[in-house]
């Protein structure tokens, strides 16, 4: 329910926004519209129920947001040096968590961190998710997992409900 | 304050400058998606952000916010689609690589 | 002198098309072309935003919202094109 009231409040913001006269006619006719919009198409709910929490949330946010300044400062040296010292590598990690958004934000926030990149995702048989990242500078493997299972334990902080933190699908 | 913006437009502009010279630089195709993916965000959100420092009335920064969020959310999934594609269409990696775990897993399926 | 530094921002970004642009003509392979695709439409979106800084001019604003979210599409499209076809150029 709450993730609900979340999508609908995003909804509204780009209604104000998408109409540039935040006044409150726009934002009584925002709030009617999102919620029409959400009752009518619902957010899919049959993989658990997810529970927002915002701090948790803004942390992943900032987490992020800082993962880019850093990643670009690094890619920006690596397009002008001259030398080419990339050993690029892929490497598995098995998550904890199956449920598709934890999944989305944490190939997010791998995305946006320097010198990662998600390749692929698979379903084991086990109901876990297993994840490919390619990395550009690979040193140790070990800290490449490190560093995506810790992105996994933010993400799950801010939106697990109960059925995420259990192994396997809900 | 619009020397500001200007500034830190300009300073947008030199990142997406470099995403799109790590396209030529890289030779893997890989390497080229980790430049363009992470250096076109950052140099649009950094564009936004000296557009927003001189268009202050507050519909237009809040719409060149959602503009920011939304460019965050797709620009990486994209580059992702494009990653998995390429990885499931069987493009090779480049000489340079050093540790293949997926490779492994793609010949455990054969 | 803003104003030097506003053309600079406006020529860097014209050359980072041209460079995008060149990469989808030269290509490699499939997904190298996609990619430059990709990039070229967030040079053109950079653009924009840029032009509506510097003239301050809100017109085009909405045309970044809908064409950062129908680049978005296209993109997945086209990369399920490719994961059938294969890669080659």
């Amino acid at each position: 329910m709450r993730y609900r009231v979340f999508l609908a409040g995003w909804l509204v913001v780009v209604w104000l926004a998408l109409w540039r006269d935040l006044s409150l006619a726009n934002l009584v006719s925002g709030v009617a519209v999102a919620t029409a919009t959400i009752f009518v198409f619902p957010p899919p709910g049959d993989r658990g129920r997810l529970i927002v929490r915002p701090l948790a949330l803004l942390r992943f946010f900032g987490t992020a947001l800082w993962a880019i300044v850093r990643a670009n400062i690094v890619v920006a040296w690596e397009v002008v040096t001259p030398a080419n010292q990339i050993n690029e590598g892929v490497v598995a990690v098995n998550l904890h968590a199956n449920h598709p958004t934890v999944i989305t934000l944490v190939s997010h926030a791998i995305g946006l961190a320097p010198g990662t990149m998600v390749i692929d995702v698979e379903d084991q048989p086990d109901g876990s998710a297993r994840m490919y990242v390619h990395v550009l500078h690979l040193r140790e493997i070990e800290d490449v997992r490190r560093e995506v299972l810790d992105l996994e334990r933010l993400a799950l902080a801010a939106v697990a409900g109960r059925a995420t933190t259990e192994e396997g699908a809900a | 304050m619009a020397l500001i913006s200007a500034l830190v437009m300009l300073l947008g502009a030199v990142f997406t400058l470099l995403a799109t010279v790590g396209l030529h630089r890289f030779d893997d195709v890989f390497a080229r998606m980790h430049a363009a993916g992470k250096a076109s965000t950052l140099g649009l959100l950094l564009i936004l952000l000296g557009a927003g420092l001189r268009l202050t009335e507050p519909g237009d920064a809040l719409k060149l916010g959602v503009i920011g969020v939304l460019a965050v959310i797709t620009i990486p999934a994209g580059v992702h689609v494009i990653a998995r594609a390429a990885w499931r269409a069987g493009t090779e990696l480049s000489d340079a690589t050093v540790c293949d775990e997926a490779s492994q897993a793609r010949l455990d399926e054969r | 002198m803003t104003e030097t530094i506003e053309y600079l921002t406006l020529a860097l970004l014209a050359v980072a098309g041209l460079l995008a642009l060149v990469r989808v003509g030269r290509g490699g392979s499939l997904p190298d072309q996609v990619l430059g695709a990709d990039t070229l439409i967030l040079v053109l979106a950079s653009g924009v935003a840029a032009g509506a800084g510097v003239t301050e001019d809100t017109t085009f604003l909405d045309v970044l919202v809908v064409v950062t979210l129908l680049s978005f599409a296209g993109t997945i499209t086209v990369a399920r094109y490719v994961e059938r076809r294969g890669a080659r150029a």
